[in-house]
């Protein structure tokens, strides 16, 4: 042992014979049963660190969270200029404007942005760092220079192509990643910007003048919002932040979230993508889901807790622990920022001779969760515990801080939002949460995916007849009737 | 509650604002000595029946994190009987006497905790992350299954959870493309008696042969308080903690003594060329594997330091050749890879489209060849240490990465803050040292693995040599894990 724990250790011992006395009535002269569960003293009450908002000279607005207990400080950017705004026939290029920012900036080139966060000791990137306090201010001047200044040198802009391509290709390998496009290309429409994925095609076709004009036109102070947590207040974080981007010039054009409608949802459709030789089959069960601004969202929350957001739910308590169909399963709520629509679904990877198997529990779930198999009181507080007790582990560091507030911003959320969220999770009944299920998950408008091995599969899907089958393409194109 | 104990946050702070002055001052020709390193405040006590607790307090946020580590991993099976340690990770989720199958992840999501268990070749911990008015909760649950487990493995509840691992070996390598890629690399890098040589998960053949008794004599052997460090951190009271430890640890009975053989490192005498083909994959890639030394060899912190000279960032030697230079490659990762005993240093690369695995098998032998012939920059070490040290600090943040760093250095080297003195050798490491543990290690014995879409065996790299295919040719089911830490929810 060192020094130092050596003395840290004589202190604490001393403390632990101080309290020894006092503590010992309440733990050990009962005698052990391990058979009840410890009943634990109350929680101290929970509040999401206060958020202060500045504003910079062009319009840039700084939300701050003080946390002083180290020298440390999460700063994280968000950005509205996203694949949304990626115009026709250029799927990819928001992407690879990111991806280029720290590829030279018109003073700096590559090497030297890296030997300077090489000097730091910590990445910088365009989309935020966590540095020591003393390093804050060099921090920020590199992440201004890449976000303002960008050279987007032509034969870095080659390379990132060539790289793009390379990794679109490697992702069609995977299961999941088919999956996800299928679904995304049925449920929205093929031509929707959600099922919209950057194409070796569309990649290629993209030029340094394309890279140049969606800088200009989106990376503008209008778009730009800005999360700090850590070791500074609200005031210097402002003022360091407005002598680097407070230059930022305003111009470009102001983003917008309007997105076209989805497609009418078809009658539950199961489509098939046949990855031959696959041991398992990767399956979605989804629908399109309301905006992030829904009253009903907290119902929607505790809804899926229920119904699959933990491994301890029933989705999972039934593939996997029942029936041992999979490793996991388990469902999710995607929102987007309003207006734009967010999405139901469900995931899990199938033993393949167990596809159909597998579905026909995965359908009976989901018609139980629409109150064929009520929510019972247990399940009613388990949702409640977990989504309220657990708040604090979600904002035990600086870099989770920032992260849940630039996940706010980005969906359009106040930043109080975690002030009354628990209040609003506790006052649901069982009832609230069958109706949200009701009203938006709807197992008759339901898509299936299924990225599996046809020849396995495919007879044993046929012969539920749960509903049609559709083989399809990577793009959810069917490929025969 | 105590507040007598300095919180591991101020011990941080400390360390932060001495790295502050260091950083200023490295760019310059300042040497790394000198530079302190964070200690958190810890109480290590072993309780009569040999299980270690460490106990560390800081109450800055309202959270505790309980990690448990057993000293086993699948070094301790036999060939033939491979899995166990990591199927054990599954059954102690799948009920003891006070809890029911499926009761613990319940429970821990109820209280709006985190859980899970992972696996290595050498240990395996469970662990628990709660708000701090819950921990006696996590510590109920994590001695009624060291206590109790035995109680209720049953045949039934085994076969269950053999079916769900295999469901996991599916997921996580039989339905990847070149999923097998490392189960083939340590076959052919160690004999099939080293205990490294086998995948952590085991294989489909093993884990169906496995018998309740064989199970029952490994819990036996290995899951007693004697081979078990359980490290506490966070909004805790340590004197109330050290009660509720003795309380419900306390009369778990010793097991017996476990023989720990060590391993003795290997060299291979030659190199050994494989191919793996996979129908489900649309380009190529390589690896390259030397065997090297575990965490108890003083290479090998060095041989972490040239993993990143080689490959940290862009500018890096192997990926500024490779991604930049000669755009051979999208991407390049080098890193030794280290057990607790031996080890292996290994090189990835993803190649670009149409890019020749010769090609790029050749330039990382220049690159190899450049690194033991001329000196290193000073430079080059020096941004790796920068990097290491802030690292160092920012992982402390959570209270898991505080308590898994205590066990870690308990069950490894007996000292719980061993992350200290692991720092102060990565930071002294010189470029003199890197070069030498490039001579030392990447020799001419060493095994190349081309992987190449099915069919595609003109893709190979130096098709003429002589290679062994190892594509398994039964059903993919039967196919082959990983070497590293079998994660996920348990």
């Amino acid at each position: 042992m060192t020094t130092t724990t050596r003395a840290a250790f004589r202190r604490t011992l001393a403390a632990a014979l101080a309290l020894g006395a006092a503590a010992t009535s309440a733990v050990a002269q009962t005698p052990l049963d391990r058979s009840h569960r410890p009943v634990a003293p109350p929680a101290a009450p929970f509040r999401l660190p206060t958020v202060e908002m500045r504003t910079l000279s062009n319009g840039i607005s700084v939300a701050v969270i003080q946390n002083h207990q180290i020298p440390v400080v999460s700063v994280r950017t968000v950005i509205d200029a996203g694949g949304l705004n990626d115009p026709d026939g250029k799927a990819g290029l928001s992407a690879l404007v990111a991806a280029m920012l720290n590829e030279g900036t018109t003073t700096r080139n590559a090497d030297q942005l890296a030997e300077a966060f090489a000097d730091l000791g910590n990445p910088v990137t365009p989309q935020g760092f966590t540095t020591i306090t003393r390093n804050l201010d060099r921090s920020i001047e590199l992440l201004g220079d890449m976000l303002m200044h960008p050279a987007f040198p032509q034969v870095a802009l080659d390379r990132s192509k060539a790289n793009t391509v390379a990794n679109l290709r490697r992702l069609r390998e995977q299961p999941g990643f088919l999956a996800d496009h299928v679904f995304n290309s049925v449920v929205f429409g093929a031509s929707h910007p959600f099922a919209r994925t950057p194409s070796e095609q569309s990649v290629g076709g993209i030029t340094r003048e394309d890279l140049v004009a969606f800088h200009s036109d989106w990376y503008r102070p209008q778009n730009v919002k800005l999360v700090v947590v850590g070791d500074v207040t609200p005031d210097v974080a402002a003022q360091k932040l407005e002598r680097v981007l407070g230059a930022w010039p305003a111009g470009g054009r102001k983003a917008s979230f309007d997105v076209p409608a989805p497609r009418a949802a078809a009658p539950t459709t199961i489509y098939l993508l046949d990855r031959p030789n696959s041991p398992q089959s990767t399956v979605v069960v989804g629908t399109v889901g309301p905006g992030r601004d829904t009253p009903d969202f907290y119902a929607l929350d505790a809804m899926n807790t229920v119904y699959g957001g933990l491994s301890g739910s029933r989705l999972n308590s039934n593939l996997r622990e029942k029936h041992a169909f999979t490793y996991g399963a388990n469902s999710q709520l995607v929102w987007r920022r309003p207006p734009q629509p967010g999405t139901l679904r469900s995931s899990s990877d199938i033993v393949a001779a167990k596809t159909d198997s597998a579905l026909v529990e995965w359908m009976s779930e989901l018609r139980g969760i629409r109150g064929a198999r009520p929510i019972a009181p247990a399940e009613l507080s388990f949702a409640k515990d977990n989504r309220t007790a657990g708040l604090p582990l979600r904002f035990e560091t600086v870099s989770q801080m920032a992260q849940a507030v630039s996940d706010l911003i980005q969906n359009g959320v106040p930043t109080d939002f975690y002030n009354t969220y628990s209040e609003r999770i506790r006052s649901l009944s069982g009832d609230d949460l069958t109706a949200a299920a009701t009203k938006y998950w709807d197992p008759d408008h339901a898509a299936i995916v299924v990225v599996g091995d046809r020849k396995v599969v495919e007879p044993g899907l046929r012969a539920l007849h749960l509903a049609p089958v559709v083989v399809v393409d990577e793009n959810g194109n069917p490929v025969e009737s | 509650m105590t507040r007598t104990v300095r919180s591991a946050r101020a011990a941080l702070a400390a360390a932060c604002l001495l790295y502050g002055g260091a950083a200023r001052a490295q760019s310059g020709a300042r040497a790394s000595a000198g530079i302190d390193v964070p200690t958190i405040p810890m109480v290590r006590y072993v309780l009569p029946n040999g299980m270690t607790a460490l106990l560390s307090e800081d109450h800055s946020a309202p959270v505790a994190a309980l990690t448990v580590w057993y000293h086993v991993g699948s070094k301790n099976e036999k060939p033939g009987r491979t899995g166990f340690a990591h199927l054990f990770e599954h059954m102690m989720f799948e009920g003891s006497q006070n809890v029911a199958s499926g009761e613990h992840r319940r429970l821990v999501q109820s209280i709006g905790g985190s859980f899970n268990g992972t696996t290595t070749e050498d240990r395996t911990n469970y662990f628990e992350t709660v708000p701090s008015n819950q921990l006696e909760t996590a510590i109920w649950l994590e001695s009624d299954r060291m206590a109790t487990l035995l109680e209720r493995l049953t045949q039934e509840r085994l076969d269950a959870e053999r079916e769900i691992v295999k469901n996991e070996r599916r997921l996580r390598v039989d339905n990847q493309p070149f999923g097998v890629a490392d189960e083939v690399t340590t076959a052919a890098l160690f004999p099939g008696t080293y205990p490294y040589s086998w995948p952590v998960i085991g294989s489909m053949t093993d884990l169906s042969a496995a018998s309740l008794e064989d199970v029952k004599d490994f819990f036996r052997t290995y899951y007693a308080p004697n081979n078990a460090t359980i490290a506490i951190s966070g909004d805790i009271d340590v004197a109330r903690t050290r009660q509720l430890l003795d309380r419900y640890f306390g009369a778990i009975p010793r097991g017996p003594a476990i023989v720990r053989p060590r391993l003795a490192d290997l060299t291979l005498p030659a190199e050994k060329r494989l191919v793996l083909e996979d129908s489900r994959a649309r380009a190529p890639q390589i690896t390259f594997s030397w065997p090297s030394v575990g965490n108890h060899a003083a290479d090998h912190y060095a041989l972490d330091a040239l993993g990143s000279v080689l490959t940290l960032d862009r500018t890096s030697r192997l990926r500024k050749v490779l991604v930049y230079d000669r755009q051979l490659a999208s991407n390049v990762f080098a890193f030794n890879n280290a057990f607790e005993d031996g080890g292996f240093f290994h090189v990835t690369v993803t190649p670009r489209p149409n890019a020749s695995l010769s090609d790029i098998e050749a330039v990382v032998d220049s690159v190899v060849a450049a690194v033991k012939t001329a000196p290193l920059a000073r430079a080059e070490v020096q941004r790796v240490k920068n990097y290491d040290l802030v690292d160092a600090v920012t992982g402390l943040q959570f209270s898991l990465a505080r308590a898994e760093k205590m066990a870690e250095g308990e069950v490894f080297y007996h000292d719980p803050l061993s992350y200290r003195t692991d720092l102060a050798k990565s930071q002294a490491v010189t470029p003199a040292d890197v070069q030498r543990v490039a001579r030392r290690y990447l020799t001419r014995g060493r095994v190349v693995l081309s992987m190449v879409p099915a069919g595609k065996l003109d893709q190979v790299s130096k098709p003429s040599l002589p290679y062994t295919n190892v594509t398994p040719r039964a059903a993919a089911a039967t196919a082959a894990a990983p070497t590293t830490t079998a994660g996920g929810t348990n």
